[in-house]
């Protein structure tokens, strides 16, 4: 005859801390117990083991009896139980979708691998690993970012490598002829004593099509090719109308959404009075907070399909991962 | 019947391209309106989605749903229709 709750209850209590002295046992509980892969329908004491042993290997003291005051016991492998881990923390290996950040930023999301040449980088966005075009080729990388408690040297993970100057609206124009016009107006203003200076801008900086940049991990071993909480990267595809979408982010964690609108032209803000215009790019629904920049997109078959760099509360825009490899020149 | 069948078989491809070539000619509509678009104060985005009953249409972003520039967005061009969305302001995350 089966054995009643009560019984099992109090057998439990009775023998918990016993079971739990016990090498491999990391829980404990009250279940069915299992027989040939499926469930009986006799109630048990389970006790979770790290690694199910064969009883010869075991120390008579570990071995779990078959019955406890005469309730059947079941043995089952959990493996070790972890508090869910977040993806604002360290993580070594680090894989897509934790934290990093360049010292100077607070913290974006590590997108995911990639390779140029045999080398393997870290793909984020500029104003990520590169602090808006304010860094330089060799700077610290740290996971988690700073916002996240990372300090140098001790989370020290990569340096940054390359990044894509994001081109501002209204910045100060890098047009040669212009600004030797300029040099012949201060030069005269110069010579008359006035306190006024030209200046060059652009009335309209070219688009861009990336918020993109790769930085090298210092030991290939701290970082991982797996996305935190999707797995593995199955290749590269186009965003299309109406694609469903995915990504892991060091914010909002897992979301998931739908691509609705494709070559869009968007204004993005970068601060106070620091707008970049973005050309061909998708946008998605409400997928994304700050912090999630960087963040690897993908398709339901887990291919890449984008780079998320900005959004608003209702939505989210990604970079193509066409124009992304092609700006970096690097692949997957 | 056999008629029929012809007349169907025809038309369900016919119907597949006409919505790919509605979205090629709408690409250039959008690209030759975009700039003017963006000009208007608040509108932040222009990009191609569609419309509520699953038309191909130009979706303009605005960062209020007062913005001044939402009241000059036209409902339609071309023949495509414009679909205004309150975005929000976008930023970089």
């Amino acid at each position: 005859m089966a054995a009643d709750i009560g019984t099992l209850k109090s057998a439990l209590a009775q023998h918990r801390e016993r079971l739990h002295n016990k090498q491999q046992v990391v829980a404990t509980g009250i279940g069915y117990k299992s027989a040939g892969g499926g469930k009986t329908s006799d109630l048990s004491i389970v006790c979770s083991v790290k690694k199910k042993e064969a009883i010869s290997r075991l120390r008579a003291a570990d071995i779990v009896p078959k019955t406890l005051d005469g309730v059947p016991t079941d043995v089952i492998q959990t493996g070790t139980i972890r508090a869910q881990q977040s993806p604002t923390e360290r993580f070594r290996p680090a894989p897509g979708g934790v934290s990093i950040g360049h010292t100077a930023i607070t913290a974006g999301t590590l997108g995911c691998l990639v390779k140029k040449g045999d080398q393997t980088f870290i793909l984020s966005n500029n104003h990520v690993l590169a602090n808006s075009n304010d860094a330089q080729a060799g700077d610290a990388i740290i996971q988690p970012g700073p916002f996240d408690g990372g300090g140098f040297p001790q989370d020290h993970i990569a340096e940054l490598h390359q990044f894509v100057p994001i081109k501002f609206e209204g910045q100060q124009s890098s047009c040669s002829f212009a600004n030797s016009i300029i040099e012949f107006l201060n030069f005269g203003c110069k010579l008359i004593n006035s306190q006024t200076r030209y200046g060059a801008y652009s009335i309209k900086a070219a688009d861009n099509l990336v918020d993109a940049a790769i930085a090298r991990p210092l030991n290939p071993a701290d970082v991982s090719a797996e996305v935190f909480k999707i797995g593995p990267i199955a290749g590269t595809a186009a965003g299309d109308l109406g694609m469903t979408v995915k990504k892991s982010g060091r914010t909002t964690g897992f979301t998931t959404g739908e691509i609705q609108q494709i070559d869009v032209t968007a204004n993005v803000q970068y601060g106070p009075g620091q707008v970049a215009r973005f050309s061909d790019q998708l946008l998605a629904g409400a997928m994304s907070q700050g912090g999630d920049s960087g963040s690897a997109v993908l398709n339901a078959d887990n291919r890449l399909v984008g780079l998320l760099f900005a959004g608003s509360d209702s939505t989210t825009i990604i970079n193509r991962i066409e124009h992304v490899f092609a700006a970096l020149g690097v692949t997957l | 019947m056999a008629k029929l069948l012809v007349v169907v078989a025809l038309a369900v491809p016919l119907t597949a391209c006409k919505d790919d070539t509605a979205m090629d000619a709408i690409y250039e509509v959008k690209r030759q309106n975009e700039a003017d678009l963006l000009a208007l104060p608040g509108v932040v985005s222009v990009g191609i989605g569609r419309a509520p009953n699953g038309q191909p249409a130009i979706i303009v972003g605005v960062e209020s749903a007062g913005a001044a520039g939402a009241r000059r967005v036209p409902s339609e061009i071309s023949g495509y229709p414009v679909v205004i969305q309150n975005t929000g302001q976008l930023k970089a995350r």
